[in-house]
């Protein structure tokens, strides 16, 4: 694919471009919002808005970077826009800290699927959920993060924290559950 | 191991997440994008129909054939009497100012009338007188795309967990999950193409419910304490800092919105031209134009000469300026620039003896030091105007592309007359030219507005280049016997804009 041909063909609304380009990045950018939301109904409203930001400001891609990334930075924004218009997910979620001790340096094999991975991580609350997208995945440092969300670096290291903490203890028992179904199979 | 080792693991998972979105969200993001083109057509339309406006207010002003006359109208309008000592009398403002307010009423229809008259008969010099989606998600709609299985393991909440997630099944009519995370966190079951989704309400219900029970007042209390401590350490995405936080991933240090400086250069030809851009009153000139005729009744032909008609000169402006981005397509700029205009005057021979004459002196400006006859077609003489100028600018992008943006521009300018060698027409003495500085205006005001195109583009600087017009909102020369006073300028901008170092 040409990207620059395509990318212009897209700025002169060229419909047959327009749709190729949706299609090349469609699957994986709904993966992308997938990991945001609660429901794939609402990562397929994301991933619509995202597209017509997307047509809308193809002009001030500069060729640069890789379009891929420049399209994802746009569906990561319209998710978090999405997140926070959406009455939905503006709940706040309380947990018992004290029960829960970060375990930073543990790290547990990953047996399992992109899909079931994604499904735990959307398991977390919302908040914990979208530090960990925010931080694990797209690679945000914590402060760009408090910038996004408007918390504080710290809030956001602490969640996060939480997070991951969660997510392992999560992976661990789920590796444990897989294991005793499979010698409850033999 | 590293302590990132479980992001990155996770991270290259997830790079492979992907799902095939349903056929309706590229149809609506395709009617979405199609509303967009529609609204941009209408104000293309409505700019286009602006610059022909402009077009034709230029060529009837600008480059119109309107004659400047007033020897020939005046001509036309007292008949052919006047007396030579009339002629020679100075019609200054002072002068006649009170018998014009007189006279205005009485001559105009009589004037009038004649004109029609005279517009009966061919006449050469007749030509010369003017008359002048949100889509609202059912949170139980079965997800498209994804096999769903339902939830089928279900934990109890446990009384002394702080907090209960409830794992709702997509399918509705399976039942849901509790998901505690507490001391002995249960881990959520992942079963294979399994959406669960989190209930929030019912969550923080499963908290409540033991409470509500009223059997330990003491545990409420407690609770609730530990409830309002963990509300302000676990503060993510709640609905007040929604408010506040409503520009995400923007930095705000964005270089783009920093101010970016500048430099141009604009050549370009500049004149006087009949009206401003608001059509000013031509009261003043047809009221002295009309003056002279006052005292009309001797036989001796009028030997006025007319004003020269101006030609455009050769003008630039060259300056520097700072540009801030307002918006993805909009920016302001300021500068300083300094203006030079001209335009040139065909007038006859010099006639500098009149600088001695006592009614010279006494009634035109003292301090001139050249005199000219009006009439002839000897001398070609260019006045030369020299401004130091406050742009102020309004920047508008109209296309999408940000390598080479079409920009249009409009604004306002302030300039200062720094000096001039400009020389004026006066009815006096059968019509001369002569400098006569009380006349100038020197602080301008115009409104600017042009179109640039970018024909180069480097990470250090931005090239543009485009038409620019200026047109003067008040009168350059006060002069009641010329109507030709706003300056005019229409040029070619070549600008370049540096980028701020990031």
């Amino acid at each position: 694919m040409d990207t620059q041909k395509l990318v212009k063909d897209c700025i002169r609304e060229i419909p047959a471009a327009q749709r190729q380009l949706y299609d090349h990045f469609a699957e994986s950018m709904l993966g992308v919002c997938y990991r945001y939301t609660k429901s794939m109904d609402d990562a397929e409203d994301v991933l619509q808005d995202g597209f017509v930001k997307v047509f809308k400001n193809l002009g001030q891609y500069n060729y640069e970077g890789e379009l891929g990334a420049w399209i994802r930075r746009i569906m990561v924004t319209t998710a978090l826009n999405f997140l926070k218009k959406n009455s939905r997910y503006n709940h706040e979620f309380s947990f018992d800290n004290e029960n829960l001790h970060p375990v930073a340096n543990d790290n547990p094999e990953i047996k399992m699927t992109a899909k079931e991975l994604a499904d735990l991580v959307r398991q977390l609350p919302i908040g914990y959920q979208t530090i960990f997208n925010l931080h694990a995945i797209e690679g945000f440092s914590h402060v760009e993060i408090g910038k996004m969300l408007g918390i504080n670096e710290g809030t956001s290291r602490s969640q996060y924290a939480r997070a991951r903490a969660l997510l392992i203890t999560w992976i661990k028992k789920n590796d444990e559950m897989s294991h005793k179904n499979y010698r409850a199979t033999l | 191991m590293p302590e990132n080792e479980f992001e990155k693991k996770v991270s290259s998972e997830m790079q492979d997440l992907g799902f095939k979105p349903s056929e309706n969200v590229w149809l609506r993001v395709e009617e979405r994008i199609k509303k967009k083109k529609k609204r941009r057509v209408f104000v293309i339309v409505f700019l286009l129909a602006g610059l022909s406006l402009l077009g034709y207010w230029q060529r009837n002003n600008f480059f119109g054939g309107n004659k400047n006359d007033i020897a020939i109208t005046e001509e036309q309008k007292d008949g052919t009497t006047r007396s030579t000592t009339e002629t020679n009398n100075t019609s200054t403002v002072k002068q006649n100012t009170e018998t014009i307010k007189k006279e205005e009423a009485n001559d105009l229809p009589e004037k009038i009338k004649e004109d029609k008259i005279k517009d009966d008969k061919p006449s050469v010099e007749n030509k010369d007188i003017v008359v002048s989606k949100q889509k609202t998600n059912d949170p139980m709609k079965k997800e498209t795309g994804i096999k769903t299985k339902p939830q089928t393991r279900k934990t109890k909440p446990d009384k002394n967990s702080g907090a209960s997630v409830v794992v709702i099944s997509s399918d509705p009519k399976k039942k849901s999950s509790i998901v505690d995370v507490d001391k002995t966190i249960d881990a959520p079951v992942v079963t294979t193409n399994t959406d669960p989704t989190i209930k929030q309400d019912q969550a923080k219900q499963a908290e409540i419910k033991p409470l509500e029970n009223g059997t330990d007042s003491v545990k409420i209390k407690a609770s609730e304490q530990e409830k309002k401590s963990t509300e302000k350490k676990d503060t993510v995405l709640k609905a007040e800092q929604v408010k506040e936080s409503a520009k995400p991933i923007v930095k705000k240090d964005d270089p783009s919105k920093k101010w970016k400086w500048g430099a141009h250069i604009t050549p370009g030809i500049s004149s006087l031209s009949e009206h401003g851009f608001p059509v000013s009153s031509q009261n003043d000139y047809y009221r002295y134009a009309f003056a002279s005729n006052q005292n009309s009744g001797s036989a001796n032909p009028p030997t006025r000469q007319k004003p020269s008609d101006a030609k455009p000169g050769f003008a630039f402006q060259a300056g520097a300026f700072a540009q801030r981005q307002l918006s993805k397509r909009t920016s302001l700029s300021i500068g300083l620039q300094y203006g030079y205009y001209s335009h040139v005057l065909r007038i006859g021979t010099r006639r500098d003896s009149l600088l001695n004459n006592s009614q010279f002196a006494s009634t035109l400006d003292d301090k001139a030091n050249e005199v000219y006859n009006a009439g002839g077609d000897t001398i070609k003489y260019t006045n030369h105007y020299h401004f130091i100028e406050l742009p102020l600018n309004f920047q508008w992008q109209l296309n999408k592309n940000n390598e080479k943006p079409f920009v249009w521009s409009a604004g306002i300018t302030v300039g200062q007359l720094l000096s001039t060698n400009a020389i004026m027409y006066d009815t006096a003495f059968n019509g001369v030219y002569y400098q006569n500085k009380k006349l100038l205006n020197k602080t301008q005001f115009s409104l600017s507005t042009g179109f640039s195109w970018t024909i180069a583009n480097s990470k250090k600087a931005q090239w543009t280049l485009g038409p620019v017009a200026n047109i003067h909102l008040n009168k350059l020369m006060d002069n009641p016997f010329d109507n030709k006073g706003y300056l005019f300028f229409a040029g070619i901008r070549t600008a370049v804009l540096f980028n701020p170092k990031k």
